[in-house]
């Protein structure tokens, strides 16, 4: 079984700078990525479920349960995810560059 | 003696009462609310003194209050007029509390029922029940996941308004979570096409053959012939789609086996050939 792709959008890459920017102890959850990223629920839940789904991040819910409170949710990226990302950037930085010059791109090609 | 002589002149209609009257038919329209606290009594009169230039002695005059509405009139030494201070204790929604000053009580009443419209009728958790209804049983665990989230950074809750545009924002999580669900379902059959080998065949044979029965219908058998170059097109071009397709969903078709023994033979040849080269 293959894993979707995932167009890697804005953001996409805002959730997963959260995400990988989170120490290991205090991994990121659903507030707090909404809060960094400054997108809304609406937005950034979508996008954590499609990274989920794509197997770029993993999930874990917090132990122990608080009494107080709900347990969280905490995400955190995997190496396909890491991967995925700096591929993707650089993706970006090559078309950014054709963009800018592409007779530097072609040239090169050539 | 007539009885139009005995009757006393009709006293003109206490306002008080007037508001009394109709509050009482916004507690039967909205429910009740916790009698205010002292402190929340204090609060307003300190948010009406800070807002009055120069100290202000405050005397409650009258007082009228059920469970739920709470309006007291004060009599202030600056002002000549008697100030209307409508008190909402609505910690049950938020930690902050509001006050209302108004100088007539239909102002204070229209004030606490746009309010109450406002706030009451939207409560965060019953969205928040819509959102993990919508959202579906496969996706049960985000209803802990939202209730965390509302429950902000400390866990002490995020403030009412915000907690009512969060959950606004839950229920277009889930919107948005169905509209991927159905999206995948619908590119379900177009992948199993485009997956095989057989099959996309038989979309292009397909696609192929109604278009040369329809021209067919349309100008006859000698038309059909005379314009082969329009089937071609058709051929070719739901070749493209297929190919375009594979592309697009990064759907790899299974390799191609070599089914005779004969093409088995001749691919074993090239490869030696290939080899020797």
């Amino acid at each position: 079984m293959t894993t979707p792709r995932i167009r890697v959008t804005l953001v996409i890459m805002d959730v997963l700078d959260v995400i990988m920017s989170a120490p290991p102890g205090d991994p990121a959850w659903g507030l707090r990525i909404c809060e960094a990223t400054g997108h809304g629920p609406g937005t950034t839940y979508p996008a954590l479920d499609r990274l989920m789904k794509a197997g770029w991040i993993e999930d874990r819910w917090e132990e122990p349960a608080p009494a107080d409170r709900p347990r969280r949710r905490l995400y955190t990226i995997t190496s396909v995810g890491r991967a995925g990302l700096a591929a993707s950037r650089d993706e970006r930085a090559q078309r950014g560059l054709a963009w800018a010059n592409p007779g530097l791109t072609a040239g090169g090609a050539a | 003696m007539t009885r139009t002589a005995l009757a006393t002149p009709e006293e003109p209609e206490d306002p008080f009462d007037r508001l009394e009257a109709e509050l009482a038919d916004v507690d039967a329209a909205f429910g009740t609310l916790p009698e205010p606290s002292c402190d929340a009594v204090e609060s307003a009169l300190w948010t009406f003194s800070s807002r009055s230039s120069g100290p202000l002695e405050l005397k409650v005059q009258r007082h009228i209050g059920s469970k739920s509405n709470h309006v007291l009139i004060f009599h202030t030494k600056a002002a000549t007029n008697s100030v209307w201070m409508h008190i909402t204790d609505h910690d049950r929604l938020a930690p902050d509390r509001r006050v209302v000053v108004a100088t007539d009580p239909a102002k204070a009443l229209r004030s606490r029922l746009s309010f109450r419209k406002q706030y009451t009728r939207v409560s965060p958790q019953k969205l928040t029940s819509l959102a993990v209804f919508i959202a579906g049983r496969d996706r049960s665990a985000v209803g802990c996941e939202w209730r965390s989230h509302l429950g902000g950074e400390t866990g002490a809750g995020l403030s009412a308004d915000r907690q009512v545009r969060e959950a606004a924002g839950f229920v277009l999580a889930a919107v948005h979570y169905r509209f991927q669900d159905a999206t995948e379902l619908a590119w379900r059959p177009v992948d199993a096409v485009l997956g095989s080998r057989a099959m996309s065949n038989c979309f292009v044979l397909l696609a192929t053959l109604g278009f040369s029965l329809w021209f067919t219908r349309k100008v006859g058998v000698y038309g059909l012939a005379a314009s082969l170059e329009s089937v071609a097109v058709v051929f070719f071009a739901s070749l493209g789609v297929i190919h375009v397709g594979r592309r697009w969903r990064d759907v790899k078709p299974p390799e191609h086996k070599p089914r005779r023994a004969k093409e088995l033979g001749r691919l074993t040849l090239t490869s030696a050939r290939v080899a020797t080269l």
